[in-house]
Order: C-alpha cells, then structure tokens, then sequence
C-alpha cells in the first residue's frame, strides 16, 4: 500500500510545483499513473478523487482542480496516518507476550474502630475486624489538627477525601481489597492507590476488648487509668505502673473533670500499650475519646446552673441559658429581681479593691438576650466622668462606658467629656490590647487622633486598620508555645473586631481566628476554679464564660 | 471531509459575516498559489501572502492569519534556496489552511456564530472568565520549557475533576533576567497573595478560589485568588488517563491521528509499565531512550529529546529502570509519529508515598515530577 500512496504524494508535489497554469507536460500522466496505482491497492475513494484532479487539470478549471487536489490530499493523509498506526498497532499486538501475573489481593471485611493516635501529620487508627483481630489503619495525612482532631478538618490520604476523625471513629468501615502487611500481632495498612475504606451510616459495634496484661508491651486492651494532678507539676497520668502520654486535649479533658471529681481521676480505659508509655484511646459507654475530643468530658449542665447563684449568678443565667436549659424571660426576671450592688460590693468574695461592673454585664447580657439598652448605666457614666477629672479609671472600665454609651445613644450628651478623657490616656504600650482598643474606640468617635479627619468613613477606616492591626499582633504573640491569653482582652478585642468585620459582637471572639486550645486552657483555668470550689460567681467566671460563649466553645465546657 | 457545492445565504452574526466574506479572498490567493505553482513563486507572493494575513487579521480569523504568515515564511524559505526547505511540508500546510477556511464556511454557514467557532478559527488574546467558588484541581504532572523568543517556564498540569479535563497553571520568566533553567522556578511562589510554591501546587490536590479560567484550560491566578489543600483521589484523577497497555494507547490516539488539521498534539497517558530497560543515549539522534515493556510484553520506547534545559529528565530516565527508585507508574505524553508510538516520561507515580528529598528538604510525595525533581533522591 507504501508504493501507491508514494505514487500519489508524487503527483500531487508535481502539481504545486509546476502549477496549474502551465502543468507540466508529463503530469497528466503522472496523476493517471498515480489513481491506477491507488485502485489497484483498493483504495476507490482516493482514486476517485485524484480522477478529479485529472479532469480538472483537463478543463484547466482553477476552482474544481483547487478543490479536488484538497480531497486528494485530505483522502492521502488519512490513509498515510492511520496506516502507520494500524501497522504500528498490529506490531504491538504480535510482540505482546502473556498477561503479567495477577496482582495480590489486599484485606477486605469490617473494620470497627476503636481510637486514635494523632501526632500530626501522622494518624494512627486502631481497630478490630469481625473476628476480633487488630488491624491499624497509619498515614500521614495532609492536615489534621493535632488539639482538635474530632471534629476538625481531617485531609486524609487513607481517605482520600476530606473528613472529622470525630465521624471515621463512630462508624465502621467498610475496607475492600485493601493492602496492608499482616504481622504477628496485628495487620497494618496505609493509604493505598486504588482502594479506600468508606465509612459507613452504621454506628461501630461495640466489640468486647480483653484487659490487656501489665507485661503487655504491644498491645491494646481494658486497664485502669489513673490521673492526678499536683499544683507543682500539673498532671500525671498512669496506666499499670506505665507512663499514659499526656497531650493538650487530655489535660484540657482531666481539668474540666478535676472540678468535679477532685485532683485524681479513675478510668477504666481501653489504652494502647507501645515503647515505654500507653496511649488512651478511649473510656466510659457510650465511648468517648479524650486525647480526641475537647468537648469529650463535660460540666453537667444542672451543676451549672446550681452554681450560678446570687446576683452574679442571675446575670450568669441570662449568658448561659440556652445551655442550661433556663428561658430568656425567665432569666431576666430571676436578674431584675436582684438589686444592682454598689460600687466595692459583690466581686464575688474578692478583696480586691475594683469597682463593679455588674451594671455593664446586666446590660450586656441583657441585650444578648434580647433586651435593648435604654439608657447608658449612671455609675458606667459617673466613671467616665471621673476619668476626664484625672481619677485613676482603667481602660476596661472605660471601655465598658463606651460601650454603654454607645448602646443607650448617649455618645453626643458626653462629647465634651470624652475630649478630656481622650486627652488624658497615656502612649499604649506594646501588648496593651485594652488601652490599643480604648484609644482605637475613642479615635474612632473622633476624639482623638488626627483632628483633620472628620470624615465618618475615613474613621471607620482607620478604625479598622488598627483593629485588625492589633489582632494579628496578639495572633503573633499567641503563635509562641505555653502563652495564654488575656480574657478581658480577647472579650474587648473580639467586640472590636466583630464591629470592624460586621459580624454579630456578641461572636467576635470567634472571628478572631485563634487557635482554640490557648481559649480553651486559659477559660478552664478561671471556670475549673470556680466549679471545684464553693466560690460565688463573679465577673470573671461572666466574662470567661462570655469569652468561650463567642468563640463558639461552649460544647466542650457545658454538655450538649 | 470539507463541504462541497454552493453555499446557502450566511445566517451567522456580525462577526461571522465579516469572516465569511474572507474566506473566499484567502482562498483565492491559495488557488493563485496553485496556479503559479512553486517554481514561479516571487517575492511577490510573499507580499499577497502577508496582505492575505492582514484581511484575516481583521476578520478575526487568528490561526488562519498565523498558518498564512508561516506560510509566506516558507515561501520565503523557498526563494532563500534554503536546504531545510520540503516540498511536502510546503503542501501540507497549503492544504492544512484551505481545510481549514472550508470548514470555518461551512460551519458558518451553518448559522453558527463566531464565538462557537473559537477552537477552529483561534482568539487574538485567550478571554479568562471567572470561576465561581473552588475549583478542585489534582496534580499529574509538571513541565519545564524555554521558548526560541527568550523565555523559559515551568507549567503544572492539573486534573479538574468537575471540569473532567486537565487544566494548567504556567510561570513564565524571561530568560534575559531570569537565566534559562526553567527548574529554579519550581520553587518560586505561585503570586505574591498565595503562600504557595510551584512544587507545592504540583503534589497533591488543591482547592483554587478566585481563579480565573480560559477555554482552553488555562488558569489565571489574580492577586485575591486563594488555594488551600484537598484531599487527594489522586488515583481518581489518573484513572481517567489510565491505559492498561500500548495497545489502548494507540486505540486513544486514533482520533488524534486521523484528524485532518489541528491533531499531532498527543495525549496524557498514565501507564502502569511492567519493566522499563537501561537508559541509551543517542547522539546523533540528540534523544535518550528507554524501552518500556506492557503488561502484555509489548514494547515502546521512552524517549527524550537532549538538551540543557532537560537535564533532570534525562538523568531521571537512568533511574526509572532501577529496583531502588522504580515507580509503580508513568504519565507519559503519547504522540503517533508515522508509524512510531513516542511517549515522553513526565511524571513518576507511586502507589505509596515515599520521601523525596531535594534542597535539604525532605517531601513524602508520590509523585516525582521527572523534570524538575531528582527521582535518584527517592526513598521507600
């Protein structure tokens, strides 16, 4: 078929390269050589085709001779191409030996989880299958979050999908043809090409998982495990005279359970016996997870709601009850029934010499729950005016006036006293997140700062910017390992950002973007105190609680 | 096959309108061309040939006006008495162009508009529309380049499951500032606003926001564009390149071949070879080899052109036959080129994940991108 398909290109080369207008004398020949040669090999179409060519190069008609080498050359090309590719594919197809051998089979059954080991990016999920033999699932996985693994985002190369560990460990999975390495104790997979387990609707069975054995070095299996916690070292954690590796969730779990059950906590555990030291997996029926889960062990929301006694107590209710099961009605009548305390009265036991501040938490909480702020508090205003008379007031007092001011549409009446206020406030040290928001606030009015600018949005924008600026300085500071956070200040911080971002102030805290455990283990130090002892509520149990309210951690303090 | 016989009235749109009465003006100085024939070809030519470029220049007609101004280049190739000159390749691409304005009339007259036609008639400048919400893309491969007009590029392929196409992001630097090792700029960021290296988009999956996307899968990164990590089907998006041997290779390309203009380009493949040989350098061919072995013992060669910018591909070549560094699998660009299957290796799968260390980091990939990253520097 090469010889008269050569033939053809031939003819065709001649023919641009002699041109149609003068055709070189032998051409005619040459294309009636080249559509024999074509018929012969079976091609009809293109020798069709090129017998139009001749009969327009006879008619000496441009248009038709122009047309009809473009056939040809289409018809040619074709058969050039797909030629070489048959031949080429009847070449593989001659040269292709046996099948290779087939590829081994993997794993495939149910797989029942029992807990996790997350040291990110690596995740350890152990398990047993129908028949009760261990199998562990291990990958390093794309993102995992080392604190809040339950229910944070898990990018999983096992998965291959984006999950919560908190939805993978509920449920059974469903692994088909999965490898792993079977070894003598246990059969290990990791993340595979084309298999994935896939994670069921059904619960996971709870399996009956033997005591596992002091001796044990390898292993998974019921034991005891002993907490407890001494006010020089924290927590130490025991497990059969073995060492129980202790993370931040764990801690975050056993103090919120110290408040309750006092300094040692007792578990009959399921744990993980490895190199020197066990790992919990998890405790109690139905199971929960605390190396896992922050919200695994929490306050009983009856406890709660007992404590939260007095006037304190009243305004607590009215933060917390939609989590202790008291209306919003309900809540603001049990706190109009308590008179507001004067000033030095009613900090909760504390000898302190601070003001109270229960008339801004009355209207604060008052407001959350949905009652507007008629007038701004009188001793809120009275401080206000006491700090423009050069009277030591600090920055969250004045910070709270603002606020009352602000919500009772009372700013304008105090104009001139927020000028000698203004006037008076020392340079913000760096960290100073109160005294930054206050003068941020107060610029923000127009008293202070750059007196040419008058112009509402020019100061929302300035606002704005130092906000934002002073967030990404306390993320900065807070990015350092073992440092806690202010409460007062994420709370005025937060109220500050939630005004620059528009969203609800009450969840500015939330918008704030920190890292959940440093909130979580500053908040318990205060609530932890406060619920192992036969403390009253005061303002900061409100305002920690105020804080965890708007970083929406609530669940991991008070039970769901 | 192209239309034949007269043309209805055009139903087309303004724009088409203004193509269609092109149309017949290029064709002419074709069938001119056909009448002289080559030996009568003048410098006279050339200049029609570049008024021809200018009449599709304003009809919109961007890859005719292109196939012209090479054309009159070849003319001018022809009358230099320039040895690398062909006749053949003379006539194809003659023939190539007036398949092409037959099909643009006939589709044009059809009733079809301009804006339908851009994969056959081509855009000045490529139009990037928008793209709400994410896109998730997966990494396959990674290319790097230098182009004859002084500039040098890495491009990342990326497999867009909901597009269900592969679509690509490009850096491209000149080569007068920047030097022509295309490798260096995997390591660069993406843009300024995203924190995100070349190499990093090349591993794994990501989910882009505030992209921008072309017709024909090219990604825009603007300055708000975001991407974070996804999970990874990256077996997902290699099974839609999968052959299970040379055989469905060739099946694949078929279409590609018989395409009468605008084939050639090739396919991304991905292979699961059962052995791969010795690497052998031809140098009178300038190409580093490697016979690859299916999975039913039939054989390809893996090829690779020489060159200082492919490097790390040639060396690569060395090691994919190598029990230490094997990968389980290939993505390869398969091309027909007469009655030869060229594939080029461009990334090294493996099934598991395994350490790639390179400029004292250490990466857990399972993809190694043969042109920029040493597949030496593996580890199970």
């Amino acid at each position: 078929m090469t010889g008269p398909l050569s033939d053809v290109s031939r003819a065709l080369r001649t023919l641009w390269v002699a041109g149609a207008g003068t055709p070189d004398p032998e051409l005619l020949g040459e294309v009636a050589r080249a559509a024999e040669a074509a018929r012969s090999a079976g091609a009809e179409g293109l020798a069709e085709a090129v017998d139009a060519v001749a009969e327009a190069l006879a008619a000496r008609d441009a248009r038709a001779l122009f047309e009809a080498q473009l056939q040809v050359w289409a018809r040619l090309r074709a058969l050039q191409r797909g030629l070489a590719a048959r031949e080429l594919r009847e070449r593989l197809v001659s040269g292709a030996q046996a099948e290779a051998e087939a590829e081994t089979d993997g794993w495939s059954g149910v797989f029942h989880p029992i807990g996790a080991v997350v040291v990110p990016p690596r995740v350890q999920v152990h398990g047993v299958d129908d028949d009760g033999t261990w199998r562990t699932f291990m990958e390093r996985s794309i993102h995992v979050d080392g604190y809040d693994a339950w229910s944070g985002p898990w990018i999983s190369r096992l998965f291959q999908a984006e999950l919560s560990l908190g939805r993978a460990l509920s449920r059974r999975w469903t692994v088909r043809d999965h490898p792993g390495i079977p070894t003598v104790r246990r059969w290990v997979g990791k993340p595979a090409f084309r298999s994935r387990p896939v994670v069921g609707s059904k619960g996971s069975e709870a399996k009956d998982i033997p005591s596992l054995p002091v001796s044990e070095r390898m292993g998974f299996g019921r034991a005891e495990v002993v907490a407890q916690r001494d006010p020089k070292n924290g927590w130490t954690v025991r497990s059969g005279g073995h060492r129980v590796r202790l993370g931040p969730c764990l801690t975050f779990n056993l103090d919120k359970l110290a408040a309750v059950e006092g300094p040692t906590v007792r578990r009959d555990a399921v744990v993980l016996a490895g190199s020197g030291e066990r790992v919990l997996l998890q405790w109690g029926t139905p199971p929960c997870f605390p190396t896992l889960d922050p919200g695994a062990c929490t306050w009983r929301a009856n406890d709660v709601r007992t404590k939260a006694t007095g006037g304190w107590g009243a305004v607590l209710r009215v933060l917390l009850g939609p989590w202790i099961g008291v209306s919003p009605p309900e809540a603001l009548a049990s706190m109009d029934g308590f008179p507001l305390p004067q000033d030095g009265e009613g900090s909760g036991g504390d000898d302190r010499p601070k003001a109270n501040d229960q008339a801004f938490w009355r209207q604060w909480v008052g407001q959350l729950a949905g009652r507007p702020v008629a007038a701004p508090a009188p001793g809120l205003v009275a401080a206000l005016r006491g700090a423009a008379a050069g009277e030591p007031v600090g920055a969250e007092r004045l910070l709270q006036a603002l606020w009352s001011l602000e919500q009772g549409e009372a700013l304008r009446v105090e104009g001139a006293v927020l000028f000698q206020v203004a006037a008076l406030r020392p340079v913000p040290r760096d960290g100073d997140v109160l005294e930054a928001v206050l003068q941020a606030r107060l610029a923000r009015h127009g008293v202070l700062g750059n007196p040419e600018v008058r112009d509402e949005a020019a100061l929302q924008e300035a606002f704005v910017e130092r906000i934002e600026e002073e967030a990404k300085a306390v993320a900065r500071r807070l990015a350092h390992d073992g440092v806690l956070p202010e409460l007062v200040e994420l709370f005025w911080l937060g109220d500050a950002v939630a005004e620059a971002r528009e969203v609800p102030r009450d969840q500015g805290v939330g918008s704030l973007q920190l890292g959940a455990e440093r909130i979580d283990r500053a908040a318990v130090a205060v609530l932890g105190e406060w619920m192992g002892s036969a403390k009253l509520v005061s303002d900061d149990e409100v305002l920690s609680f105020a804080v965890v309210a708007g970083s929406q951690r609530m669940e991991c303090f008070i039970e769901k | 096959m192209a239309p034949d016989g007269p043309l209805d009235e055009p139903s087309t749109d303004g724009p088409g309108t203004v193509m269609l009465e092109a149309v017949p003006r290029v064709r002419a100085v074709l069938r001119d061309l056909l009448r002289h024939g080559l030996q009568r070809v003048t410098t006279g030519t050339g200049v029609e040939l570049a008024a021809a470029s200018q009449w599709a220049h304003h009809a919109r007609l961007t890859r005719v006006e292109r196939e012209l101004m090479a054309l009159q280049a070849q003319v001018d190739k022809y009358l230099a008495r320039d040895p690398l000159f062909r006749t053949d390749a003379f006539v194809d691409r003659v023939n190539r162009l007036a398949w092409r304005l037959a099909e643009i009339e006939h589709h044009l007259s059809d009733g079809r508009t301009a804006d339908e036609l851009v994969p056959l008639v081509g855009v000045p400048r490529r139009r990037y529309e928008p793209i709400d919400g994410e896109l998730l893309v997966v990494a396959v491969a990674l290319r790097t380049w230098v182009s004859d007009t002084g500039f040098m590029g890495v491009t990342a392929q990326l497999w867009a499951p909901e597009e269900e196409r592969m679509v690509e992001v490009g850096l491209a630097r000149p080569t007068d500032y920047f030097g022509t090792d295309p490798s260096r700029l995997v390591f660069q960021l993406l843009n300024d606003a995203i924190g995100v290296s070349m190499q990093e988009l090349s591993h794994g999956a990501w989910h882009l926001e505030g992209i921008k996307l072309s017709a024909d899968g090219r990604i825009s990164l603007p300055g708000d564009a975001w991407a974070r990590p996804a999970a990874s089907p990256l077996s997902d998006a290699l099974a839609s390149l999968r052959c299970d041997d040379l055989l469905q290779v060739v099946d694949r390309l078929m279409d590609d071949v018989l395409t009468p203009i605008d084939g050639g380009g090739g396919a991304w493949v991905y292979l699961e070879p059962a052995a791969i040989g010795p690497r052998r350098v031809d140098d009178t061919r300038t190409e580093a080899t490697a016979t690859l072995v299916d999975r039913r013992g039939a054989e390809a060669l893996l090829r690779v052109p020489l060159g200082a910018e492919r490097a790390q591909q040639v060396e690569n070549l060395d090691h994919l036959s190598r029990p230490d560094t094997r990968p389980d699998g290939l993505v390869v660009q398969a091309r027909v080129v007469g009655d030869a299957l060229h594939l080029e290796p461009v990334t090294a799968v493996f099934h598991d994940a395994v350490q790639l260390k390179q400029r004292r980091r250490t990466l857990e990939v399972q993809l190694v991108h043969l042109a920029a990253e040493p597949l030496g520097m593996v580890r199970r």
